[in-house]
């Protein structure tokens, strides 16, 4: 009698329509049908001889081949006599020892950078994204990195409009005077200024888009990706708002600077204060399984949340927003993925958060 | 105030820090590249080096992770005053050690490096079993095929053994028989495993990882159809309680409350290999979801 | 090699059997990181890191 038994470091997360089969230490995800999903529960229970003859002749071959799909993937082992019982489940804890992970904020001034430094400090935030209107000279760029020199930062990431400016010698610059920064968008760029291969000691890239703040909050399978740190956050918090912190370009403190909440202003209290106000941290162990739709997604541990933009239909009993986000095309319930602005269930919602925008 | 000492590269040092940061517990990094002048300072000593300084009554905790404490010691000209007071020194650094390593502590200084034969004749003698192994200086007893040879340093390369060249000496099969003798080398039995088991203990508690490679003999399973390319499986695994006590009268016989272990599993038997006071485990806390970083700093 | 690596004295058999590699340094450099000073963890080794998933979704 032989047995299946599943590595600890799998994860099968079930969705209406299909199955996604995480391998959280090689990092890839893939897709597999529901009836995978039914035969592997059955390699739990059952010895594969027992799992096999429980099928009908035609069907016996298929569950021969998903066996071998499964060993050929490196999935599982085969034991005889029974599992082996030293191999525990894998634990999907999730352990930050800062207070924040992240800061993200809507550059109105360098002002702003200053004043936060030191609560960056106390609260050991590790990284800084940098969305900017205004055009960064390469003294700009230098003067954001060393600002954080010596700091418990552990990147920083920077979006701002491409200008004539930006050349090689420009970004040679930023490469020689800069440490912390571990990316740089320049969007708004119509034709790119260089070819840029991987020569810099941060990644560069060239957007045709004009970006706006408010473009954020896609779900889209580019920005999907499999890990154990990030998995085991999405299976206990939220995968975009926990242990996050955003500062407007009015300096007003919120969980996003696309969120319409605000909790001070970094003009009269700090970074410390707001992050222990009441409902300052409300959203953030609000699971996708507690959102609707996304609950019944394969994809719900490998995507990224979005509370800034919504649908606008459900409000759980504390009032916190458990609708599916705005900018997410996929519909789990067919397997399809469809642009999601053009939805007509969608155009309630995106006309108010346009009217958001304008005042 | 928490004491430790470690090298500068290490990655796993900055891991522990962090969680001491969140449990706000004082610290001082010490490296491997600094060196103390033992001073006293209205009675009591006072330990300085280029980059840090300390009270000695002051540290409650010590992390040896790497490195060590290591001393200015002055060299006097008139040879019979240097010997007194190389001697001298001796015994002021000698009390500064052992008075840090009585304090509460994650591993020593003093036992940092373990002899591989000793440990092996331990671990017999607790009753976990061993490979078979023997030390020769010819290949009398070899059985070729089925005997390895390995460094019983504890490090087992060679940096710049010939130009611009490093010395990898990995343990080896040993194929056939030689008919010189050689300098005293290490033999044991080749195990035919079906994974091995890394194990980091601390203070009685075992957390293992077991490693499925590409070069196990798997006797009871038969996914050798995959892509060679891919890396090992690194899973959660439990070692049964008799091995888990066993261990744990194996690190208290060795005077170590922390390390890591390597075994082989081949069938129903668990053979030790070697045990690591102070190697990697970031891998096995990465690759298992284990929080060993915050236990360390909960620790200390 | 030369013979015996040109010893007067017997070297252990693990010797024959030695493997090399051009010296590089110490670890394999299949990956560069790059090294930032910390002042509160105290170290000169604290590595720049990418976040584990993206922190925002602007493009």
């Amino acid at each position: 009698m032989r047995y299946f038994n599943l590595f600890s470091n799998i994860l099968v997360t079930k969705g209406a329509g299909r199955i996604l089969i995480s391998d959280l230490q090689r990092n890839v995800s893939e897709l597999y049908p529901l009836e995978l999903y039914d035969i592997m529960e059955e390699f739990k229970n059952h010895c594969i001889e027992n799992v096999i003859d429980g099928y009908d002749e035609e069907s016996k071959f298929m569950v021969k081949e998903y066996l071998d799909i499964l060993l050929q993937n490196e999935y599982g082992f085969i034991t005889e006599d029974h599992w082996d019982p030293n191999f525990p489940g894998l634990s999907y804890e999730y352990d930050e020892p800062s207070i924040l992970s992240e800061i993200f904020v809507e550059f109105s001034e360098i002002s702003i950078l200053k004043k936060i430094k030191q609560s960056v400090e106390h609260l050991r935030i590790k990284h800084l994204i940098i969305y900017s209107k205004k055009k960064f000279t390469a003294e700009d760029f230098i003067e954001i990195d060393q600002i954080f020199s010596n700091s418990v930062l552990c990147g920083i990431e920077i979006f701002s409009p491409f200008h004539e400016g930006v050349n090689k010698l420009f970004v040679n610059t930023l490469h020689k005077n800069t440490e912390r920064i571990y990316n740089i968008v320049f969007y708004g760029c119509r034709k790119k200024p260089f070819r840029t291969r991987d020569e810099f000691r941060f990644t560069l890239y060239f957007a045709e888009e004009e970006v706006k703040i408010s473009s954020c909050g896609k779900v889209d399978l580019k920005y999907f990706n499999t890990n154990i740190s990030k998995v085991s956050e999405a299976v206990n918090h939220n995968s975009c708002l926990h242990k996050k912190v955003g500062i407007d370009i009015s300096g007003n403190i919120k969980n996003c600077p696309l969120m319409a909440e605000s909790f001070g202003n970094i003009n009269d209290i700090s970074l410390e204060d707001a992050v222990i106000k009441p409902g300052f941290r409300k959203y953030w162990n609000l699971t996708k399984d507690k959102i609707e739709i996304c609950k019944d997604c394969e994809f719900r541990y490998v995507c990224t949340d979005c509370r800034a933009y919504t649908e606008r239909n459900h409000t759980n009993n504390e009032g916190l927003d458990t609708s599916k986000p705005l900018k997410c095309g996929y519909d789990p319930y067919t397997g399809k993925w469809e642009t999601w602005s053009r939805n007509p269930l969608k155009q309630k919602a995106i006309r108010f958060y346009e009217e958001q925008t304008k005042t | 105030m928490i004491l430790i000492f470690s090298d500068n590269n290490d990655r796993t040092t900055i891991e522990v820090i962090r969680w001491l940061a969140a449990l706000k517990k004082d610290f001082i990094l010490v490296n491997d590249d600094e060196f103390f002048d033992i001073k006293v300072d209205k009675k009591r000593f006072f330990m300085q080096s280029q980059k840090n300084s300390f009270f000695l009554d002051d540290i409650q905790s010590v992390w040896y992770r790497r490195g060590g404490i290591f001393f200015n010691r002055y060299q006097y000209s008139n040879n019979s005053i240097n010997i007194y007071m190389n001697e001298t020194q001796h015994w002021l650094e000698d009390y500064i050690l052992k008075t840090l390593e009585s304090k509460k502590h994650i591993n020593k200084q003093s036992n940092s490096h373990v002899n591989k034969l000793l440990v092996l004749e331990y671990a017999q003698n607790i009753g976990l079993n061993v490979p078979e192994y023997f030390l020769a200086e010819n290949t009398d007893e070899v059985i070729p095929g089925k005997t390895i040879t390995k460094a019983i340093t504890g490090n087992a390369s060679l940096d710049n053994i010939s130009e611009n060249k490093d010395g990898m000496l990995y343990t080896s099969i040993i194929d056939k028989k030689e008919k010189e003798s050689f300098f005293i080398s290490f033999f044991q039995e080749k195990i035919e495993k079906d994974f091995e088991i890394r194990t980091f203990y601390l203070n009685g508690e075992c957390y293992s990882m077991a490693i499925f490679s590409q070069n196990d003999d798997q006797t009871k399973t038969d996914f050798r159809k995959y892509n060679n390319e891919k890396p090992n499986r690194n899973i959660r695994y439990t070692l049964p309680k008799e091995i888990e006590d066993r261990v744990q009268k194996l690190m208290q016989m060795l005077d170590l409350n922390c390390g890591s272990l390597d075994f082989i599993k081949s069938g129903n038997l668990y053979y030790f290999l070697e045990v690591n006071p102070v190697g990697q485990f970031a891998n096995v806390a990465y690759h298992c979801n284990y929080p060993l970083f915050k236990k360390i700093a909960d620790y200390l | 090699m030369k013979e015996n690596f040109g010893e007067k004295h017997k070297l252990p058999l693990s010797f024959k059997q030695m493997e090399y590699c051009e010296h590089t340094g110490k670890k394999n450099n299949k990956k560069i990181i790059y090294i930032l000073k910390s002042e509160k963890y105290q170290s000169n080794f604290y590595v720049r890191e990418k976040p584990v998933k993206p922190l925002t979704r602007l493009l």
